[in-house]
């Protein structure tokens, strides 16, 4: 996976990529906000 | 054959009723990932116009029945795909693979090995859905649905610390059989399939099963025509979105 390795400091405890393309704030949205996910595959 | 699948999916997700206020996640298969919409790739669409966070297949089908149930087939193009994902501003990677019998043997084959190309998905960066589907034709489906549980829960207590992942699951018979996974530390989200379940089925079932939202494909698409004006499309699926998300607030 070529991620910067700066970038790769960033990341979560988690294993995540946090802070890549508004990472967290998706992750928030993802576990938390009411709605559902359209299977569009 | 594909420009036209793009068309379609550019209708419904440029829809002015297709936003991040009802649908939090949208599943794209590689193609629609690789072309743009308004502009823009597919998933940075998603996220920087509707706010829907953007989320991959990369299974590539499933191989032949062994053990009643049928393995997702070898990925060597993984690594590769997930590089373009992540350039592709794709958050997460969704897999399949499916069990037609309550078969212990091949219910722990298929959670083995969606967990262990999970853990090489996490190692990209990506969160992954895992989705061991359970055929609802399933002749002894609620015992496949025990045993599905019992053997993710053992991989679940596998997963390295921080390591986090969804489930998508078939709608089981007992209700609230998944309420663990819902409430389990290593499990973002429980969503559910439709499976072939129409959407007014898919939907009370879902009710039933409080914690666990949608991730509906046919039963979200049910009715939508291309021949249909944009607000003869549009009508239709607002009221789609509506009974989906309804239903997964539970």
């Amino acid at each position: 996976m070529t991620v910067d390795p700066d970038r790769r400091a960033l990341l979560s405890s988690r294993g995540l990529r946090r802070g890549e393309h508004d990472f967290d704030a998706q992750l928030q949205k993802i576990s938390a906000q009411p709605g559902f996910i359209a299977a569009l595959d | 054959m594909f420009a036209l699948v793009h068309q379609m999916r550019t209708r419904i997700i440029t829809s002015p009723r297709f936003t991040g206020n009802r649908i939090i996640g949208a599943i794209l298969f590689e193609n629609t990932m690789d072309r743009d919409i308004g502009g823009r790739p597919s998933a940075k669409y998603l996220w920087n116009v509707k706010r829907i966070v953007p989320f991959l297949k990369v299974d590539q089908g499933v191989a032949p029945e062994k053990d009643g149930v049928r393995l997702m087939n070898p990925m060597p193009g993984l690594t590769a795909l997930l590089e373009r994902a992540n350039t592709k501003h794709i958050f997460g990677t969704k897999m399949r693979s499916f069990i037609r019998q309550a078969n212990e043997t091949g219910i722990k084959a298929i959670a083995a090995q969606q967990f262990e190309i999970a853990n090489q998905i996490l190692g990209a960066g990506f969160l992954p859905i895992l989705e061991p589907e359970i055929d609802i034709h399933c002749p002894d489906k609620a015992p496949a649905e025990d045993l599905l549980k019992a053997a993710i829960l053992e991989q679940l207590e596998r997963l390295g610390d921080g390591q986090l992942v969804m489930l998508k699951l078939t709608l089981p018979e007992e209700d609230d059989l998944y309420a663990e996974f819902v409430r389990h530390p290593k499990v973002v989200r429980v969503v559910a399939l439709s499976g072939g379940y129409s959407q007014a089925e898919g939907d009370a079932r879902l009710r039933r099963n409080h914690g666990i939202v949608a991730s509906f494909s046919r039963a979200l698409l049910e009715g939508l025509k291309v021949s249909q004006s944009d607000d003869e499309f549009n009508a239709k699926l607002d009221a789609s979105i509506q009974r989906i998300y309804e239903a997964s607030i539970t």
